[in-house]
């Protein structure tokens, strides 16, 4: 059972001031909010639990070591991954791509090899491609955005051959909201022998995300985009990829014996997670997918989808106003600019009314330069916004009209 | 922050600049140019100028930005052209102090319209879409003269 007000008592910032206004909280997409168990599991952490991992015999480093390791399995489990050595952690999405391309551009890519992407993808899914493209000679392909937003499929099955490496996808556009159909994207990849790296980033905190089930080869998530601590996240990867690929970072925790003649790694995962790492994230991503798992889940969602509708439909009455982003399959976010006023000062506008959003190219230059505008605004919204909040929003939007105009 | 703070940020001498600012669009036989960008939030400005025997002839933009960043343009070369790069040095180290929250001793060398832009002290993320022109005029003047 789906209930907003107990929901929102549970996440502490819905309730503080911003500017001297209830704070209405509408850059989800950018990070989410915490809720108390996450932020207590830290604090408790550091007050009584601190210590390092895989190191100590003392019980102390012990209980960290098992608690980190059951964060390992509660994940492999919350996303029906096959083996819980295939969830690696890692800081967040941009290290998960880095990871990867890295290990591409070592031991995978060669002159005249195709990496596909696309035009909606974030600068965490291309500036990593084209490095790794640089470095080794293969090519780096775009499949075209449409007018709506979403995805060009035909362009799609077009540029997919026997030369792509891989395919790199965003679930949801960041940006503009659209859900793309990675499940047939991926089915078509397979049938060519090319394996899918899919950028989760803002799908798994709307979504039930099943690795088995989509078949992906790779699945990325940054931990603060899911209600857990900054600096946490995970690679998913099919064992028969992790172990195709090399360590990217090597140092200590990674390796087997270290010894001048030469040095053996670890297995999986083991060899991705080099130096101590972000202990108390991993601890709060726990905590943070124990608090999904109770949560009515479809309730939640179709409680966003009504936002969306809400927020489009309110939006829709504002003259000189125009979505970008405006596919048949959206997420909550929805993202327009004015004709003559910058999404800046929209931003700033709103902010005075306690109203956050994000304002900006949304790390996603391309896509704008396609879409002809050099911004957007961009609210997103969480389950535990309430449709006062979009209330809050078009409202003001009413008002900045004459403000600026 | 506040709606006031809001009104002094926005004053309307600068509401006035962005919606038609003055010196707006490139024109022919332009001797020093470039552009510049606000990596946080795409915004873009090309600025052109026509500089003989050290004197500021002529100065134009054009952007894709926001009110502060467009205001801030209109309002400089207002107050450059016809001068020279000495003069377009001691505004901008008077508008940095501006910025910073420092009028003290700028209301005789800058004009009243750059000093609308002390309410920005209070948004420190907008305080590059104010500057943007000014480090944009400096690489216009740096850059290669044309034949």
């Amino acid at each position: 059972m789906f209930n907003l007000q107990s929901i929102r008592d549970d996440f502490p910032i819905l309730s503080t001031l911003m500017n001297d206004k209830p704070l209405i909280y509408l850059d989800n997409a950018a990070t989410s909010q915490k809720p108390s168990t996450v932020i207590e599991a830290v604090e408790n952490f550091y007050k009584t639990g601190n210590s390092n991992i895989h190191r100590g015999v003392f019980r102390l480093s012990e209980q960290a070591t098992a608690r980190y390791e059951a964060t390992r399995k509660e994940f492999a489990q919350f996303i029906s991954a096959e083996k819980e050595s295939e969830v690696v952690f890692v800081k967040g999405v941009t290290e998960a791509i880095n990871l990867i391309a890295y290990g591409f551009s070592q031991s995978i890519l060669k002159e005249g090899d195709e990496i596909l992407i696309s035009e909606m993808e974030h600068h965490a899914n291309i500036v990593p491609w084209q490095i790794a493209c640089e470095q080794t000679g293969a090519v780096l392909k775009v499949i075209p955005v449409l007018d709506d937003g979403s995805l060009d499929i035909s362009a799609f099955e077009a540029l997919l051959s026997e030369k792509t490496k891989l395919l790199s996808i965003v679930h949801i556009s960041n940006a503009l909201g659209t859900i793309n159909p990675i499940k047939s994207m991926i089915n078509k990849a397979h049938a060519l022998g090319v394996p899918v790296l899919v950028d989760g980033a803002q799908s798994a905190p709307h979504m039930k995300v099943d690795v088995k089930d989509l078949d992906c080869d790779f699945y990325v998530f940054s931990g603060h985009k899911l209600f857990a601590p900054t600096g946490v996240g995970v690679l998913y990867g099919k064992e028969k990829w992790l172990e195709q690929l090399p360590p990217y970072q090597s140092g200590g925790d990674m390796i087997e014996k270290v010894d001048f003649g030469g040095t053996t790694f670890k297995g999986l995962p083991g060899k991705f997670e080099a130096g101590t790492p972000n202990i108390a994230g991993v601890i709060g991503l726990s905590e943070a997918i124990q608090y999904l798992q109770n949560l009515d889940r479809e309730g939640a969602l179709a409680h966003e989808e009504a936002l969306l509708i809400q927020a489009t439909e309110g939006l829709a009455q504002i003259d000189g106003l125009r979505l970008i982003g405006t596919a048949k399959d959206k997420a909550s976010i929805v993202s327009f600019v004015f004709d003559d006023i910058h999404a800046h000062d929209v931003g700033t506008f709103l902010d005075a009314g306690g109203i956050a959003i994000r304002t900006g190219h949304h790390c996603t230059m391309p896509l704008l330069k396609r879409f002809n505008v050099p911004a957007t605004a961009r609210a997103s919204f969480a389950f535990y916004n309430n449709t006062n909040d979009v209330d809050c929003l078009v409202e003001s939007l009413k008002k900045m009209k004459s403000f600026f105009l | 922050m506040s709606e006031t703070n809001l009104q002094d940020l926005y004053q309307s001498i600068l509401i006035q600049h962005s919606k038609s600012p003055s010196h707006y669009g490139k024109f022919e036989g332009f001797t020093h140019f470039s552009e510049g960008y606000n990596a946080l939030c795409g915004d873009a400005i090309s600025i052109y100028l026509s500089v003989k025997e050290g004197t500021i002839e002529k100065a134009s933009f054009e952007s894709a930005s926001c009110a502060i960043c467009k205001a801030s343009a209109s309002i400089l070369l207002e107050a450059i052209e016809g001068t020279s790069a000495e003069t377009f040095s001691s505004v901008q180290n008077g508008f940095s102090e501006i910025l910073e929250g420092n009028p003290e001793g700028q209301s005789e060398a800058l004009s009243a319209d750059i000093l609308a832009f002390e309410g920005i002290k209070e948004f420190t993320s907008r305080k590059n879409c104010a500057l943007l022109p000014y480090t944009t005029f400096q690489k216009a003047l740096n850059s290669e003269i044309k034949d």
